[in-house]
């Protein structure tokens, strides 16, 4: 499904683009809001430490997750280890171990994210409703409610898994 | 439509790939026995001696591992041998991007402070783990 030219409009949305394998290819696409990008752009250049005891810093975490995401890996969100789950609204989260992405799925495998934030400021602020409200909001007031969105909530509805 | 182009080091996509890779290997371990046995993360730290949190933490990312640590979680979840292997890299200096770089947004039409930073080559060493039970 091709993105409406309002909704590109809407959310400044741009395709994020990271180096990959050798062996590895496009195999579905994350789309990045201008919120999100200077959230990204922070995070790449300031390179700020994990808030956590993690293994990999918050800029090694959204580079998995986006290399995992675009390569077509499958993505856990059934169970507490969930990398990807849907809240209301069709809004949906992708997590890190700090970092938590908002957005929602415009076609299969194609992801739209809007909002980033750290983890533990989304729990201490209770900004979960606020950034899901926000979605719907300006998702709904371009129109991509009925033109570029996956309504249902099913894991098999949003992606499909390479080589499955 | 343009790209945001999400830089990272060769360097640090290594290790973000191994280290994660090993994590979702010992995840599936775990959910697998849980499904076919039951077991839980409380028993695993009960073996090892540990807090269940520790375990919790350990396999959602939020506490970093060691090769022990590793070792000792795939002993206490059943599973008798852990796979290593390295793989040579191939070093023809190309790079493999998700989507053209070619109209990347550039960190200063976003308004962040700091410099852009320069990457190399993205053919690094492939690893991997596997356990099997026994």
């Amino acid at each position: 499904m091709a993105i409406s030219e309002t909704v590109i409009s809407e959310f400044d949305l741009r395709s994020i683009s990271i180096r990959l394998g050798d062996k590895e290819e496009t195999w579905r696409t994350i789309y990045a809001s201008r919120a999100l990008q200077v959230f990204l752009a922070d995070i790449q250049v300031n390179a700020p430490p994990t808030r956590w005891e993690a293994d990999l810093t918050p800029k090694e975490q959204l580079y998995e997750l986006f290399r995992v995401f675009i390569t077509g890996e499958a993505l856990r969100t059934d169970d507490q280890f969930h990398v990807m789950r849907p809240t209301d609204d069709a809004v949906w989260e992708l997590k890190t171990p700090d970092l938590r992405i908002f957005g929602w799925f415009i076609a299969k495998d194609q992801f739209a994210g809007i909002f980033g934030d750290w983890a533990d400021s989304i729990k201490e602020h209770r900004l979960y409703a606020g950034y899901r409200d926000e979605i719907t909001r300006r998702r709904l007031k371009c129109g991509a409610d009925d033109t570029c969105c996956v309504w249902e909530t099913e894991e098999n509805a949003v992606i499909s898994i390479r080589n499955r | 439509m343009q790209s945001f182009q999400f830089e990272i080091d060769e360097q640090s996509a290594c290790a973000a790939r191994f280290i994660s890779r090993v994590r979702r290997e010992l995840v599936d371990a775990f959910l697998t026995e849980k499904n076919e046995r039951g077991l839980t993360q409380n028993e695993i730290a009960v073996r090892l001696g540990v807090n269940a949190s520790m375990i919790s933490r350990q396999l959602s990312g939020e506490a970093n591992l060691t090769l022990r640590s590793v070792a000792e979680l795939a002993w206490a979840m059943g599973y008798g041998d852990i796979a290593f292997k390295l793989e040579t890299a191939e070093r023809d200096g190309r790079r493999n991007y998700a989507s053209g770089p070619q109209h990347a947004v550039s960190f200063g039409d976003l308004g962040v402070i700091g410099a852009k930073e320069t990457t190399t080559a993205s053919n690094g060493p492939t690893t991997f783990l596997q356990g099997h039970t026994e």
